[in-house]
């Protein structure tokens, strides 16, 4: 799956749970690659494995971001995106943490919305999720 | 030109350019016909700096190039003995603005930059800042660095025995380029151009040491790739992200150009249906976009 994923040109993969295989074949490539985790214990793992950027899901069942500042108080190094249960409601606040360097999810393009070929609310909530991330980039920056 | 074979780190190279047929060229020496089916034209500094005629004779292969759609590749090769770096740098500069791809050594791009910087990432952003959208740094011994679509790779160098070095620029050229050709990735392209630089040093010859595809490839399967470290993830800078299903290959146009209206250009596609591999490679053709495969 890692290899035909780069074959096809991908930049770089996710997944919402890390087998060590999949681990193993994208760090022998050099292919990046975003683990995901919900503990600290496999937060710490991934450390080791010289991974800083790692996913937290489902960051919203899990806690969200009070469970993001719980392991960042343990782990400082380690920088997060979130994804799981993250929409236009939440989203300025995670985009607010220092710990969170994006925030995924499916709430732009849902699959029935591009299934239906409803680009024009695609287009929408594409720009709308701009508009917030750009309004909390001044927040922080003032 | 001639070498001397080298005795232990020395090596000298003598030109005898000027006045050769290469410096005399006129457009109407050139086969243009040959850029209509062609993909990339790539030109190298020496070209230009053998005579003033060269610099006006590019002008035209290159416009038609970029005029018909080619990738453009400039290999800065710049040689003190040719020209001084003031001509070198007014003319490479005014050429640049056809330039897709520049391959050069700190130095060489230093020249283009008319600068003195050290920091790798500071150098390829600025030249990218020229308008290429690659710039490949040629580094010896330390292997490369690339700025590809926004991108860094690194690669190290691939162990060889050194029997000379003269060629090995060229042929890192020539693996770089057969590997957009051939429709690689960024960071292969780049493992293919340090491993066919290296090959050319293992022999006397400029391109003696040059495997055949096969053997290249075979190579390349079984050297580590751990190599590559990126330096700058390619996910940096990058607050919002969707994450989509594709259902039906048809839809991937037209939802990357409603993001890309909304302002969003990265996408992850998960790995979830039959055309999801298909969708991928869709994406990433179809350019300006950072593309991530989930759910692997």
């Amino acid at each position: 799956m890692v290899s035909s994923a780069a074959d096809a040109g991908a930049d770089f993969g996710l997944a919402p749970f890390s087998p060590r295989a999949v681990l193993d074949s994208a760090q022998e490539m050099g292919w990046p690659f975003i683990p995901a985790v919900a503990t600290i214990s496999e937060a710490n793992y991934m450390l080791e494995r010289g991974l800083t950027s790692l996913q937290l899901f489902p960051a919203n069942l899990l806690g969200g971001l009070r469970f993001l500042s719980a392991i960042s108080s343990v782990l400082p190094q380690v920088e997060f995106l979130s994804s799981g249960g993250v929409d236009e409601s939440n989203l300025e606040r995670y985009l607010e943490s220092s710990k969170v360097f994006g925030v995924w999810g499916t709430w732009i393009a849902p699959r029935q919305l591009i299934l239906d070929g409803n680009f024009e609310e695609i287009r929408e909530r594409a720009f709308r999720a701009m508009v917030i991330a750009k309004r909390s980039e001044g927040a922080i920056a003032k | 030109m001639f070498k001397v074979p080298s005795v232990g780190d020395s090596r000298q190279v003598y030109y005898f350019r000027s006045g050769a047929a290469a410096s005399k060229l006129a457009p109407s020496d050139l086969p243009l016909e040959l850029l209509s089916d062609s993909r990339v034209f790539h030109v190298t500094g020496i070209f230009p700096s053998l005579s003033i005629q060269n610099c006006q004779t590019l002008q035209s292969p290159l416009r038609r190039a970029k005029k018909s759609g080619l990738i453009v590749s400039l290999d800065v090769n710049y040689r003190s003995v040719l020209w001084d770096r003031e001509d070198a740098r007014a003319v490479l500069h005014d050429l640049i603005k056809y330039v897709d791809i520049v391959f050069g050594d700190l130095e060489e791009l230093n020249l283009l930059l008319d600068a003195d910087a050290e920091n790798v990432i500071d150098v390829l952003c600025a030249v990218i800042d020229l308008g290429p959208q690659e710039v490949i740094l040629k580094q010896a011994e330390l292997g490369a660095t690339a700025m590809i679509d926004n991108q860094v790779w690194r690669q190290e160098i691939i162990e060889a025995c050194v029997a000379d070095t003269v060629g090995a620029g060229d042929a890192f050229v020539a693996g770089y380029l057969s590997g957009l050709l051939v429709g690689l990735p960024g960071q292969l392209r780049l493992k293919r151009a340090v491993a066919c630089g290296a090959l050319a040093c293992q022999d006397l010859g400029d391109w003696e040491g040059a495997l055949s595809r096969i053997e290249l490839e075979k190579l390349l399967s079984s050297l580590p790739v751990r190599s590559l470290n990126e330096i700058r993830p390619p996910w940096s800078g990058f607050k919002i992200v969707p994450l989509v299903v594709i259902d039906e290959a048809e839809h991937v146009m037209p939802l990357m150009d409603a993001l890309e209206a909304g302002g969003i250009s990265i996408i992850e596609i998960g790995l979830r249906t039959p055309v999801a591999l298909n969708a991928i490679r869709m994406a990433v053709n179809r350019g300006s976009f950072t593309v991530a495969a989930g759910a692997l």
